[in-house]
């Protein structure tokens, strides 16, 4: 940690020292006007590459000082219209400099619907512009996942979570959703609070997205490769959406699909001007309301978001900061809303489940622009989240005898006792008939964000440098109450545990980034750019302490030349690039802080008496161990290559990642072995005491019944009891040994338009692998079946791996789609049809070790295990069985023994009890096609998608998912069956959307 | 112009035509009646063709019978009461499935079967009710199936010593469901044992049933159940109660703890399938006794577990020598896609049953034989209106006997109960479960 502050701080000092050196610099001004009428754009912002920018005022002037000579590319930019992007060679001032804006509308000639390749970047990142965006008429924001190279669209849905999976499947073992990172405006969404995610299973999932607002979305940006050291604690890339900036006239929409119906309006109100001639600043706001239902036949069960957002941006470049401009914006979202079943006639009469989506957020960004020497702009922002996700569920019970639910937390034996006679209902009995119970998660969740950065753009001589400093401090924390009962004299079985109890966790985080630009030969550039990230994460007053964690990257691009000056040559651009980079997901308190679970042991159920009670005795044992101290943090080490090349106006670009997935958040159980004392029954049939008058107490250590007679007529007797021996189970979280890997390849190529049909062609797809098996030691034990000898099971295995005959599964997937896009400038009308296809589609359940050696074995008759065949695994039908390496029993728990010896020993001895429990231990497939290669038929899936635009007040859109309504049948390799390909297709879904702009 | 026209109505023509698909001719079938690969030869027998639609003839002299039936494939039955080689009145049923093809498409085809009667004793000690399909709660959320049951009877004159009667459930639980023990000719696996699922129980104590008594085991929950749901039964007093929470049959919802503590009462159970509750079925339980010398360890060996429906899901083999008694019930809703699970010599039909309404499988009572003893002259309670028909015109049932057992048996009378291992015809859907006064 100390040799980095060093690093960094001589680092500045080196860079200063150079920059003391005196360097040209001039002013470049002029006027933004718009393309058609002339009109000034105010607001239009203007930014150089050193990071310089200046923003236009009412009359579209504005002014850059202090820029450095050499070329530089300009970028303007406004709401509303199209980027306009240029190099120009600064070597004197600039006055006068005229930037036409054309208006972004689909009158204009280049309009895309597709995810544009960001050309500048080093990396794989696509950005989808505000076009495509209303194309595809956005509900859910994970929708654009469908917009990637490859990717398949599907039905927009917000009654059930969405998370965005980046270069991953959903299905796969390594908490790829949680990896990726979601940030709206700069504010980081964070899943990082949420409590009880993960357990064995479920993955820890990433943050839905059901509650981001869709209609003032203006850009998105999806990184899928090596990002800025500025962005962390994310492993799978990070998408930013962009909302809607600047002075806009007022835009209203009206959307509707079968199962959601939406409406919004939005509008940039421009402030004016004060006296003095500065300018007020603009505010945005709008407001959107979305309700989705999740079956058209019965549209009741619904999810409602209500939203209101509202940011005023002003930019201060008079008085003190004529030479220094500060843009500086302030936001607010409130979002009400979430998930109701209350109103739904088909649930029984007062059921339902209430999910409130409550959020508020708010966020500033402070950009100043300092142009010194040593400095060339400062930014801060900061921004703050709180989510209330409350939830209900009330149930219908109804029970023949009273029952029996546990909220004991101490470790002891315990009998039921009534509400009355226990308020703190260790172990509560509900007296028999009907009730219901509502129970609720009180889960409100915190992150709030600070951060600071500091850009110094130079250059020397032909090279530009820019490097950037920056430190963020976030904090993630919970409110809620966690999980309880609105009445807990009837409640189910759960434990109190307080979400509010959690420190906070903090992370600090220092990064420098620096990015190099150098001319090579006559037109090459070669753009290096180097970043460090250290993260440290601090959880206060807790086991975990202080961890640390260091993200290096790297990302180089060579443009050998580009489009500028070849355009009439048929190699018109061709650049290479590669990155290697480190990234580190930070846990969530679900990781961190499982809930605890109980081991409860029925010891001992007392005869049912007239009132139907049956006095039910627990061995409680709270078996959870609240930190791993050794628990690492979940890293993704990733390396890509890529080619961008643009053949005769055919614009290729393919990249090739390689992603592997380290120490991943595994949830795991361990055994420990436990004795307890079991009561039976009948037991008590030699008790004198009469039915009506016993009292049953259960001695809290000893685990002794006793049953005393409540008139005291007959002694006290204590029943006889059995003595059990058993392993009992206790779940931790720890890190995965053997990585997870991914690699392949993703391709895009953009046919030049075909003028006659006013057409383009674009081809995308990606191949993609995946491989992970388990290679952690697994606990095994049979709980509910007890040995030859009538005992409670009593040997414990030990897997290499899960406890399964597999332990991992390996896919390959090739997905391209096609589509083609008529734009008709005069009509103003844009028609995509997009054909998805997925063309190879192969998963494997695998049995491998590390080291090659075999894990599972054939076997040619299921009934003698030991029957090995020499075959391989994976080709032919026949069963497989899989032993543990070791196993212990209860009689000598420590001493591991060899499984397979001993298993042997047992049947050639004849020792059946033996060779049937150990039998127990063994896995064996119930088919006989269990690792046999799947492949699935390839299969395809066509969309279509048209917006018009009628003048210049509305647009009309409409889509049509599977709109040949694909049912025909996949068939698996496998097994041999055929399935409707339904289940890998969007079933046919349209939308309309309607918009209106005054 | 009008070539057009006249072409497109030529073509419209023979589309029309090549869309008629000629008609198919009803084929001449017969099915012969063999009992030990040889001709049974027995007039007058009524043999049951049903499939699509539901034909019946009678055999000729030679024991053939005649149909015509449309092509497609059926399933042929007969049950009858017959005299076997010895000259003994026994049960005989048969059951086969048949395909009649078109002898038009194919000259070589046959369309002449064979129906193999197979002959079994009626036996002394029979299931009499089953009663697993539950009941309506009383705030009609649901229905409440934990309050299952089944009584064995003793029919005939001697006592009966039960010691050695164990109780499975067969696998699948539910008829309707895919059966893995089905083969691709639709024709069952087995055809000399039957799979029990999961477990079964057994006695730990000697059980001797006198002569016309019952017992009446409780499934699930030996409590009164109708403290919370009065259309559901009091098994408070049964007489024996399948509880042995140490075997791994554990599930608290499935066995509270009985109301009487004596454990001979209890039956032990071998567990050798998942889950922590016995499964049986709310829609088509299917019950079966069987003898076992060791109950307790007949399942320790591999020899006698089957594992067609995986190695998870073993179901122990009880041979046919072993059986006593069988009931197979299918749910009615579900009729035309259940397929029996019994082989023909335990039970050659099926009962119909609607679950959740508090019926039960009562068996019909066999009117010659009560009829015929003595003692019961007098005591017998006729008008029997305790069957569904009224509630269900179609699938519902009653006792085609007319004799009220339980208002008989209530005035000292003996019924001997019909039993002819075809629940077609020995039982009977009862509206009302008999222990529920």
């Amino acid at each position: 940690m100390k040799r980095f502050r060093i690093l960094i701080l001589s680092l500045a000092a080196l860079l200063t020292g150079f920059g003391a050196a005196a360097q040209q610099t001039f002013t470049l001004s002029g006027t933004v006007v718009d393309k058609g009428d002339g009109a000034p754009v105010e607001f239009a912002t203007v930014v150089l590459s050193s990071g310089q920018w200046a923003v236009c005022d009412a009359k579209g002037a504005f002014t850059i000082a202090k820029v450095a000579a050499g070329k530089t590319t300009v970028v303007v930019s406004c709401v509303g219209y199209v980027e306009d992007k240029r190099e120009i060679t600064v070597s004197k001032d600039i006055r006068n400099y005229r930037i036409q804006l054309a208006q972004d509308n689909l009158a204009l000639e280049g309009a895309v619907v597709t995810a544009q390749e960001s050309s500048s970047a080093a990396t794989t990142s696509r950005t989808i512009d505000k076009t495509a965006l209303e194309h595809v008429q956005l509900m859910n924001v994970s929708s654009i996942s469908g917009l990637m190279p490859g990717g398949a669209t599907a039905n927009p849905s917000l009654t059930s979570e969405q998370q965005f999976n980046i270069r991953a499947s959903g299905a796969e073992e390594g908490n790829a959703s949680f990896g990726t990172a979601v940030e709206v405006d700069g504010v980081r969404l964070s899943n990082n609070a949420a409590f009880g995610q993960f357990s064995s299973t479920s993955q820890m999932k990433g943050v839905a997205t059901n509650n981001i607002a869709s209609t003032n979305v203006e850009s998105v940006e999806v990184i899928t490769g090596v990002p800025s050291v500025e962005y962390g604690d994310m492993t799978s890339g990070i998408v930013k959406i962009n909302t809607r900036k600047g002075k806009t006239p007022w835009m209203v929409t009206l959307s509707t699909s079968p199962n959601t119906k939406q409406v919004s309006a939005s509008k940039g109100f421009g402030l004016g001007e004060a006296r003095s001639g500065a300018s007020r600043g603009v505010i945005n706001s709008s407001v959107e309301y979305t309700r989705s239902i999740s079956e058209p036949m019965s549209p009741y069960t619904a999810y409602d978001r209500a939203q209101l957002s509202m940011t005023w941006s002003n930019l201060f470049n008079k008085g003190a900061f004529v030479a220094t401009p500060l843009r500086f914006s302030v936001g607010v979202t409130g979002n009400v809303g979430g998930y109701n079943t209350k109103a739904d006639p088909d649930q029984f009469k007062n059921t339902y489940t209430n999910v409130r989506d409550n959020v508020i957020r708010g966020n500033f960004s402070l950009n100043w622009l300092l142009s010194k020497p040593w400095i060339t702009n400062v930014e801060m922002n900061g921004s703050i989240s709180y989510s209330d996700k409350f939830s209900r569920e009330n149930k219908n019970y109804s029970s023949a005898v009273g029952k029996v639910e546990l909220h004991g937390s101490q470790e002891g034996y315990y009998i039921a006792r009534s509400y009355e006679d226990d308020p703190t209902g260790t172990v509560l009995l509900i007296p028999r008939g009907y009730w219901y119970n509502e129970m609720v998660e009180d889960n409100r969740p915190l992150s709030w964000k600070l951060g600071i950065k500091a850009n110094w753009a130079r250059n020397f001589g032909k090279i530009n440098n820019k490097l950037k400093i920056g430190a963020d401090w976030t904090g993630d924390g919970n409110f809620g109450r966690g999980v309880y009962s609105s009445d807990f004299a009837t409640a189910p079985t759960y434990r109190d545990w307080l979400y509010s109890d959690k420190p906070f966790m903090h992370n600090l985080a220092l990064y420098a980034e620096d990015n190099v630009m150098i001319p090579v030969g006559r037109e090459g550039r070669l753009n290096l750019i180097t970043g460090i990230r250290q993260d440290r994460t601090m959880i206060r007053d807790s086991h975990y302490g202080t961890v640390s964690s260091l993200s290096p990257r790297f990302n180089v691009k060579y443009t050998v030349f580009s489009e500028k000056d070849h355009h009439r040559d048929f190699f018109r651009a061709l650049a290479f690039r590669a990155s290697w980079g480190l990234a580190v997901k930070l846990p969530s308190y679900s990781i961190l802080y499982p809930t605890p679970s109980y081991y409860d042991r029925n010891v001992f159920d007392s005869p049912t008496d007239a009132a139907g009670n049956s006095y039910v005795a627990y061995k409680i044992m709270p078996r959870t161990m609240e930190y791993n101290a050794d628990l690492k943090f979940q890293r993704n080490r990733q390396s890509e290559v890529g080619v961008e090349a643009n053949l005769g106006g055919m614009k290729i670009s393919l990249a090739g990642f390689y992603n592997l997935t380290l120490d991943a958040y595994v949830y795991q159980s361990e055994y420990r072995p436990h004795t307890y004392l079991y009561t039976q029954t009948s037991a008590v049939s030699g008790c004198l005491i009469p039915e009506g008058d016993r009292i049953y107490s259960i001695d809290r250590t000893t685990g002794v019944v006793t049953v005393s007679d409540r008139t005291g007529t007959y002694p006290a007797m204590e029943l006889p009891y059995i003595v059990k021996n058993e392993f009992a189970s206790r779940p931790f979280v720890t890190n995965a040994v053997q990585p997870m890997r991914r690699y392949g390849m993703e391709w895009v190529v953009d046919f030049p338009k075909i003028k006659s049909i006013n057409t383009t062609i674009r081809i995308d797809g990606t191949w993609y692998n995946y491989k992970a098996f388990n290679a952690n030691t697994t606990a095994f034990y049979q709980t509910n079946l007890p040995s030859a000898d009538g005992t409670p099971f009593k040997y414990l295995g030990f897997f290499y791996g899960d406890d399964s005959y597999g332990n991992g599964r390996r896919t390959s997937n090739v997905n391209t789609n096609l589509t083609l896009t008529t734009h008709i400038p005069k009509v103003r009308m844009i028609l995509s049809l997009k054909v998805e296809t997925s063309l190879l589609k192969f998963s494997q359940a695998i049995s491998e070790r590390v080291d090659g050696t075999p894990r599972s074995y054939v076997i040619s008759d299921r009934n003698d295990l030991l029957s090995f065949t020499n075959e391989s695994l994976y080709e032919g039908e026949h069963y497989v069985v899989c032993f543990p390496d070791y196993y212990v029993s209860f009689a000598d728990p420590t001493t591991l023994r060899p499984f397979l010896d001993d298993y042997r020993a047992a049947i050639e001895a004849g020792d059946n009890a033996k060779a049937k429990d150990l039998r127990g231990l063994a896995k064996l497939t119930s088919y006989t096609n269990t690792f046999l290669p799947d492949y699935i038929t390839p299969y395809f899936s066509a969309n279509i998608s048209v917006t018009k635009e009628i003048g210049d007040l509305a647009s009309v859109s409409f889509y049509a998912n599977n709109f040949f309504n694909n049912l025909s049948q996949v068939r698996s390799s496998r097994t041999g069956n055929y399935e409707s390909v339904s289940g890998y297709i969007p079933s046919f879904y349209y939308g309309l959307t309607v918009r209106l702009k005054f | 112009m009008k070539k057009v026209l006249s072409l497109l109505v030529m073509v419209a023509a023979l589309a029309v035509a090549y869309s008629c698909e000629p008609k198919e001719e009803p084929q001449d079938v017969t099915i012969q009646l063999t009992q030990n690969d040889v001709n049974y030869a027995k007039e007058g027998i009524t043999v049951t063709v049903s499939g699509p639609a539901t034909f019946e003839a009678t055999t000729n002299a030679q024991g053939v019978a005649t149909f015509s039936l449309p092509v497609g494939i059926y399933d042929a039955s007969v049950a009858f009461r017959g005299i076997d080689a010895n000259g003994v009145v026994t049960n005989c049923n048969g059951k086969t499935a048949i395909t009649v093809v078109d002898k038009k498409a194919d000259p070589n085809a046959v369309n002449d079967f064979k129906l193999p009667v197979i002959a079994s004793q009626g036996s002394q000690l029979i299931i009499k009710e089953v009663y697993a399909g539950g009941c309506q709660k009383n705030d009609n959320s649901g229905t409440y199936a934990n309050d299952k049951y089944i009584i064995l009877y003793n029919n005939a004159g001697t006592e009966v010593d039960a010691s050695k009667i164990c109780i499975g459930h067969i696998n699948p639980p539910n008829a309707h469901a895919s059966n893995k023990y089905y083969d691709k000719d639709g024709k069952l696996t087995y055809t000399d044992w039957l799979p029990a699922g999961y477990g079964y129980w057994y006695f730990t104590t000697t059980v001797k049933i006198p002569a016309y008594s019952q017992i009446v085991i409780s499934i699930m929950g030996a409590v009164n159940h109708t403290e919370t749901y009065t259309n559901s039964v009091d098994l408070s007093n049964a007489d024996y109660v399948m509880y042995d929470k140490e075997s791994g049959f554990n599930m608290a919802s499935y066995y509270p703890a009985p109301a009487f503590t004596d454990a001979s009462r209890y039956m032990k159970a071998v567990k050798y399938g998942l889950g922590t509750g016995w499964v049986t079925s709310n829609f088509s339980p299917g019950f079966f006794l069987f003898r076992l010398d060791n109950p307790a360890t007949y399942a320790d060996d591999k020899a006698n577990l089957d594992e067609t429906m995986g190695a998870t899901m073993p179901n122990a083999i009880i041979r046919e020598a072993a059986i006593v008694d069988g009931a197979e019930i299918f749910n009615i809703p579900k009729l035309a896609d259940s397929k029996t699970r019994f082989i023909p010599s335990v039970d050659a039909g099926y009962a119909k049953f609607t679950n959740g309404q508090g019926y039960s499988i009562y068996r019909n009572v066999d009117k010659e034989a009560t009829e015929a003893l003595a003692e019961n002259a007098g005591k017998l309670v006729y008008n029997y209106a305790g069957g569904t028909v009224a509630v269900d015109a179609e699938n519902g049932t009653t006792d085609p006997s007319g004799i009220d057992a339980e208002a008989s048996i209530a005035n000292g009378a003996h019924i001997i109960y019909l039993d002819t291992n075809n629940s077609s015809n020995d039982f009977h859907q009862r509206k009302v479960a008999s222990i529920k006064k």
